[in-house]
């Protein structure tokens, strides 16, 4: 039997990062600075609209898609798989994943293309998808799984929470189908989902059912919505039993973990959930102080932080863990 | 080694069928009902909004799921994953796929839901996908994989053309796990891109790049929109190309193949497919004449009809055939 594993890794954030400070000059909007750095722990953050940059989801994917793939040192005409994990799509339809295949391999080919949207579990669910693909298929060599994120461009600009918190980016992963011995390779996912929880936060309008209208755009109804607060406290109650419930399924113990990381949202979340777990903060990496928080590519930013610091050495168990509204769940397990 | 097989179908389509005087009639447009009828081959439709039903993407697929989980005769509680493809979402972020499980599952689950986005060929993509993370994953041992289209949400009151094709309707199949000694079960898909020619049809406002804005209101730069003409023999040109594809990556001659189902854009190209391919026109199945142009939902619309009508029965070997903008085909081969 065949796996997939992680060849290359990448990361891409639009133009020069933009400060709290800055940011509360740039947009005018009261927003708590101490308790953003503090306990949410951004300090900055990369935002294409605010810095005048003409980017989009599927420029910010196809930068990432190429860095991931000259990270691997792979020909790009070799990827037989593009998948996007996106909760910001740039056009309603054609989706990213096709447009990425057209600006990298200029031309039709035997490649699959697909979006896939968990909101900001996107990334983590396509890994999976990706991943048992490949294992069921010999003809696919080479996936490219990009996480992208471009929520500031439907936060609306009387909404300081959305501009303090949501931030562009991307990061991306080349897999490569491998054997069953190779000491690299996913291991295992699960997911979870509630879909009674549809009803917190997300963009309810501009699709089918709320089209958007002169009257609608008049009363505020577009965009980023927060129709519910969402409970403060769900990640910490979550997230550990996950990371149990993830290493239990093939017969490890949250101790074997080398390397977890988690939905870059609260950086005081994280460090209880470190703590709860028994896990020392060195084996979680943390990139929101310096990204904000990049929803679906948040995972695979971190992912390529922590390989490219050396956090990660070869036959590492790592754990990703994320979770979004919807609400969505979806970790994977990957020995690096 | 394992594998999946349909186990139920189940298609939706809202409210009473609309004939083409009755349409064009209701929205004062003219079009060549002749060759609509005579060369495109639809007669009628399904639209929810022109019959006031307020029923939309996620209703759609949640009661064409509910039909094939009827079908299949299992309990709604057993689906591990739960996939819905479409390109007309009714919200940007969450997907439908999640508020699907909620409502079929009233709560917390460890499914795995994911929206899954590529044009017309969403279907058979999201098929390829799940029949073959089913057959790596152990855990995974029913799952619906759905089809939802709504581009009549997105049509411009004045687009004559988009009103004359474009429907609403959906369909679902459960898959179940099964051994690779049972005689149906899914054989493999091939999937193809061009992403070069993402600019012929599709919902380019209301994403990251162009958000709606009174401005493009007033321009009628939202909705669908055609930014250049199709060329009309794209499908005569790429269908015969993916069968054979498709056949020779898993050694089987076209004699082998029962029966063969193709997007339901075009009668006339249908026909003239199968003429090209030298088989008789009863081993295809051809939906447009009820349904008109269901987009991704097409292909199960017709799979789930050929079962109903008896045209395919268990032990066949079929092959299905979609393509949509973008421009993205995918293709699957399976014993029903």
């Amino acid at each position: 039997m065949a796996k997939a594993k992680i060849i290359g890794t990448s990361s891409y954030a639009p133009g020069a990062p933009i400060t709290n400070e800055e940011l509360y000059k740039m947009v005018s909007i009261d927003f708590d600075i101490e308790r953003l750095e503090g306990k949410i722990g951004i300090k900055q953050r990369h935002m294409a609209k605010l810095r005048g940059i003409e980017e989009f989801t599927t420029d910010f994917a196809t930068k990432a898609a190429q860095a991931a793939i000259a990270n691997a040192g792979i020909d790009p005409m070799e990827v037989g798989l593009f998948i996007v994990g996106t909760d910001s799509p740039q056009h309603i339809c054609p989706g990213s994943a096709v447009m990425v295949q057209g600006r990298i391999q200029g031309q039709q080919m035997l490649t699959g293309c697909f979006d896939v949207n968990a909101s900001c579990s996107s990334f983590t669910s396509a890994l999976a998808i990706a991943s048992n693909m490949m294992a069921g298929d010999a003809t696919i060599k080479y996936a490219v799984v990009i996480g992208v994120y471009n929520m500031p461009a439907f936060v609306r600009p009387d909404d300081g929470f959305g501009h303090a918190l949501f931030a562009d980016g991307a990061g991306a992963v080349v897999l490569q189908r491998t054997d069953d011995t190779d000491i690299s390779g996913f291991i295992t996912s699960q997911l979870m989902s509630d879909g009674t929880q549809w009803d917190f936060m997300g963009i309810y309008c501009g699709g089918t059912k709320y089209p958007i209208t002169h009257e609608r755009l008049d009363k505020g109804e577009y965009g980023l919505q927060a129709l519910k607060p969402l409970p403060g406290d769900r990640n910490v109650k979550l997230w550990p039993g996950l990371v149990e419930q993830l290493t239990k399924k093939v017969g490890l113990k949250v101790q074997d973990v080398d390397h977890v990381i988690f939905t870059q949202i609260n950086k005081a979340v994280i460090e209880q959930v470190m703590e709860i777990l028994g896990l020392p903060i060195e084996k979680t990496t943390m990139i929101m102080d310096r990204y904000g928080y990049t929803g679906s590519a948040c995972i695979p930013m971190a992912l390529h932080e922590a390989a490219t610091k050396g956090k990660l050495k070869k036959g590492d168990k790592v754990a990703l863990i994320a979770s979004g509204v919807g609400f969505s769940v979806a970790c994977d397990l990957i020995a690096w | 080694m394992a594998k999946a097989k349909i186990i139920g179908t189940g298609i939706y389509v809202p409210g009473e069928p609309i004939g083409n005087e009755e349409l064009f009639a209701r929205l004062g447009l003219n079009y060549d009902i002749s060759r609509l009828e005579n060369v495109i081959g639809i007669r009628q439709r399904h639209m929810a909004k022109l019959r006031g039903i307020e029923e939309y993407t996620t209703d759609f697929a949640t009661h064409a799921a509910e039909a094939a989980i009827a079908d299949a005769n299992i309990d709604p509680a057993e689906l591990g994953l739960i996939v819905v493809a479409t390109n007309t979402p009714q919200y940007l972020s969450p997907g439908s796929a999640v508020m699907v499980q909620g409502r079929l599952q009233k709560g917390q689950q460890a499914t795995t839901c994911f929206d899954l986005a590529t044009t017309c060929s969403g279907f058979c993509t999201a098929l390829d996908a799940v029949a073959k993370m089913m057959a790596t994953d152990s855990d995974l041992r029913h799952a619906a994989v759905i089809a939802s289209y709504n581009m009549p949400a997105f049509v411009r009151p004045d687009d004559a053309f988009g009103h004359a094709i474009f429907a609403d309707g959906a369909a679902a199949v459960i898959l179940q796990r099964t051994d690779d000694d049972d005689p149906s079960g899914y054989i493999g898909g091939q999937l193809m891109s061009d992403g070069t020619q993402w600019d012929f049809i599709g919902i380019y406002s209301g994403g990251s790049e162009k958000p709606i804005t009174d401005e493009r209101l007033a321009a009628g730069e939202w909705g669908l929109q055609n930014l250049k003409a199709l060329p009309g023999d794209r499908n005569l040109k790429l269908w015969p190309v993916i069968v054979e594809r498709l056949l020779e990556k898993h050694g089987i001659a076209i004699e082998q193949v029962d029966h063969l189902l193709f997007t339901q854009f075009n009668r006339s190209i249908v026909t003239q497919i199968m003429e090209m391919l030298g088989l008789p026109l009863e081993k295809t199945t051809l939906t447009m004449d009820r349904f008109g142009y269901t987009g991704c939902s097409c292909i199960p619309i017709a799979l789930s009809e050929a079962a109903r009508l008896g045209k395919i029965k268990r032990g066949d070997t079929l092959a299905l055939i979609a393509s949509g903008s973008g421009l993205t085909v995918a293709s699957n081969l399976l014993v029903f």
